[in-house]
């Protein structure tokens, strides 16, 4: 399995009010094709920063930036654009949808805007509709939806152009446990049955332990990372469960 | 763990068998008692298996000598092997806390790197409960979902603890250049002064 992401040495600076302040620091990492990876650490720890340069929405102040193939750290901002359009799917803590839009017309408008023609995108919208639940929905006005339905929706418009990558800062993070744990599952299966790509940052262990690798940064770097092993689940499962296991 | 908290204490300095045993009792607390006999007959598996060495003392005139007993290289060695092996699960007072107790206390223990290890296997419990956790949704399941769910709250509050651990000692610990084990000379001096305000309890 390739890889989608690769970055080497990214460092990031923040120029602002007295001293420099390094919000990245020489931090490399790699992410398999169909992996779901979360990012991990307490605020300030500049992981929405690099989540931002993995997706062409930040540029790094040293080091390189490779999406599905491609250098992105040096492209121009319109091309960056067209990349993100076609690469970078985003969902973000707060959902940014548009007030005015109805559900499918939400969900459309980023693939309208590439250059898919409007009946294929027609019928993409109303397949993740129904993979996402959100079939019943697609009339209503944003204001009507739910916490957790506004983040499906959310995550159907970061999906419509089939991006290569999906990116996701905090998803749960203005959602109750239950949306929550629904938000995640869907990561869940979209990594499992479609083999989407992800990359999830949270501060919560329990969010990021949906993911099949953890990476924990701390002080802008990465300091250790986690993914389960099935002989030791089995374990736990026999410790925890006793006999019924 | 007796072991491994005499290995310890002894690293901070050399010790006769009493000071041992009221030292594994301000370690452990009240929740489990530790008798004489068995700290020495620790004492005794751990002299001949050459990880201490007992010298004979004379404290005063009226008194018969007593032995007291200090860390050999190979003590040294498998209390440095103990710290570096995360344990199987965290709880107050268990030997994770006797871990990094010790590890502070004496400088022979890297915090950070101790902490670290600690987390990454918390972390892998908590997906590893997570996915077991998903296996239980139906209405008959309820009381395994919750067990887990439980044993999932426990894995943040193990981790948030870590974190308060990191916060107070491994951070600065890094700054300082980690252990300060290098700077160390002979194997059996006090390490009065290394103790910066960590409350012992019991």
């Amino acid at each position: 399995m390739g890889s989608t992401i690769r970055a080497t040495g990214l460092t990031r600076v923040y120029r602002g009010e007295g001293n420099p302040r390094p919000a990245v620091q020489d931090v490399s990492l790699e992410v398999a094709t169909g992996e779901f990876v979360a990012l991990m650490g307490p605020s300030g720890c500049g992981k929405s920063t690099l989540l931002n340069m993995l997706g062409g929405i930040d540029r790094p102040d040293a080091g390189e930036v490779w999406v599905a193939g491609q250098r992105i750290d040096g492209l121009s901002e319109t091309r960056l654009a067209l990349f993100r359009r076609k690469h970078v799917g985003i969902v973000f803590q707060f959902f940014n949808l548009i007030q005015n839009l109805d559900v499918v017309a939400n969900i459309e408008l980023p693939g309208l805007l590439g250059r898919g023609s409007t009946a294929a995108v027609r019928v993409r919208a109303r397949e993740l509709m129904s993979v996402l639940g959100l079939s019943e929905l697609a009339g209503k006005m944003p204001g009507k939806l739910s916490g957790g339905e506004r983040q499906r929706v959310a995550i159907a418009r970061a999906l419509i152009n089939g991006p290569t990558v999906l990116l996701a800062d905090e998803p749960t993070g203005a959602l109750d446990q239950e949306n929550g744990q629904g938000v995640l599952r869907l990561f869940q299966e979209l990594h499992r049955d479609k083999g989407q790509t992800i990359v999830m940052v949270t501060h919560d262990p329990k969010v990021a332990a949906y993911a099949g690798r953890i990476l924990v940064m701390q002080d802008g770097r990465l300091v250790e990372e986690s993914r389960p092993a099935e002989a030791r689940m089995g374990r736990l499962a026999a410790r925890l469960l006793g006999t019924r296991g | 763990m007796i072991k491994e908290a005499l290995l310890g204490l002894l690293a901070g300095k050399p010790m006769h068998g009493y000071d041992l045993k009221v030292g594994l009792d301000k370690l452990f607390g009240r929740a489990s008692p530790v008798n004489v006999g068995q700290v020495y007959t620790a004492i005794a598996k751990m002299e001949k298996a050459g990880l201490i060495e007992g010298a004979l003392v004379v404290r005063d005139q009226q008194r018969p000598e007593t032995k007291v007993y200090h860390l050999t290289p190979a003590g040294l060695d498998s209390l440095r092997q103990w710290f570096a092996e995360p344990v199987e699960r965290v709880d107050l007072r268990d030997e994770f806390f006797v871990k990094l107790s010790l590890a502070q206390r004496t400088g022979r223990g890297d915090v950070a790197a101790i902490v670290r290890a600690q987390r990454a296997a918390a972390l892998r419990d908590m997906q590893e409960l997570t996915a077991l956790r998903e296996r239980f949704q139906g209405e008959q399941e309820v009381d395994l979902r919750l067990l887990v769910e439980g044993a999932v709250l426990h894995l943040e509050a193990d981790l948030a603890w870590l974190e308060l651990w990191e916060k107070r000692f491994a951070r600065r610990g890094d700054k300082k250049g980690g252990t300060s084990d290098a700077k160390r000379d002979g194997l059996h001096h006090s390490s009065h002064g290394s103790d910066p305000g960590l409350s012992w309890g019991g």
